[in-house]
């Protein structure tokens, strides 16, 4: 039963690697469209409780249960300023801007999303238009 | 004589069994060790089911899976963390059985294991963006893959050092040597 590592393992290792980079990819080309107001939807137990835009400084605490976290808005960024839950990673995660990006904390079942409001399917089909017409 | 080999392989499916739920039971009182990615563990249950992989049929194997999150849901934990474990316990089974063909010439142990532990995280992954219904939670992926590689590798060099000792069963030496061929 002698055995090392064979190089299948590193083979597939670094192949599972670069595709796990594959829904960066995808997600990241989504929002790429301009000109619509960024707001952070936030959603607690997969119920949206409030929407809040990154144009203006505030501060906004939500707690149940318990459960507390505080949201910091400044300079159209937004971050968690603090939460009482036991692994802090939503608080390291520091600051947050663009549309895409994500603030989790999994023991609060808390989620921040960015997203752009009016993703104006306007814009979008003139978009998909202008492709069809010179790909 | 086939009768007595069913019994010893069905004996040895229920201690794979036990030492699997105790082996879960154990990973949850310990603190997160990978603080930076939440939802990373370690897998120490995979031990378990790499063990079954080398030494059972494949229908033991999903038997014995099957029974191991169920019971385990059963003693301490509830519906979301049942339904997280079984869709990562079975596609990281799938996986790792589909890797196996590569087993004794191209991979080892421990690649194996190291697929288990990514398409593990993978699955749960899936899970979580699906209950939060937003896929932008797959941005994770990367970071849980490489806390899956290192997981992995772990758990493969643990039933690496582990095997030999199961040499003593009559059934298990059969397929050991086959498989080494």
């Amino acid at each position: 039963m002698k055995q090392k590592i064979k190089i299948g393992d590193i083979l597939v290792a670094a192949l599972l690697l670069i595709l796990s980079f594959i829904p960066f990819y995808f997600l990241k080309n989504h929002n790429k469209t301009n000109n619509s107001q960024i707001i952070a939807v936030i959603k607690v137990n997969n119920h949206q409780i409030k929407e809040i835009p990154l144009n203006q400084d505030t501060t906004w605490t939500y707690s149940k249960n318990g459960h507390s976290n505080t949201l910091q808005v400044k300079n159209n960024k937004i971050r968690m300023l603090e939460a009482n839950c036991k692994d802090q990673v939503c608080v390291r995660e520091g600051w947050k801007k663009a549309a895409g990006q994500t603030i989790v904390c999994l023991p609060h079942k808390f989620l921040v999303e960015i997203k752009q409001t009016n993703p104006t399917h306007k814009n979008k089909k003139m978009n998909f238009d202008h492709t069809l017409v010179n790909p | 004589m086939t009768n007595k080999q069913d019994l010893r392989q069905t004996v040895f499916l229920g201690i794979l069994c036990a030492q699997g739920i105790i082996l879960g039971i154990v990973e949850q009182s310990f603190p997160p060790i990978f603080a930076f990615a939440p939802g990373a563990k370690i897998g120490l249950t995979n031990i378990v089911t790499m063990i079954a992989l080398l030494t059972l049929p494949f229908n033991d194997c999903i038997i014995l899976t099957f029974l191991r999150v169920t019971l385990s849901a059963l003693i301490s934990g509830t519906l979301s963390t049942f339904i997280y474990a079984f869709l990562g316990a079975f596609l990281s089974l799938f996986a790792m059985k589909l890797f196996m063909i590569f087993y004794p010439r191209f991979m080892s142990i421990i690649g194996i294991s190291i697929v288990g532990g990514i398409i593990h995280n993978l699955g749960q992954l899936i899970i979580a963006s699906i209950v939060a219904q937003s896929w932008y939670i797959m941005l994770y992926l990367p970071v849980l893959a490489v806390m899956g590689i290192i997981s992995g590798f772990m758990v493969g060099a643990a039933s690496y050092y582990f095997l030999p000792y199961l040499n003593t069963f009559s059934f298990v030496k059969n397929k050991l040597f086959t498989s080494e061929r």
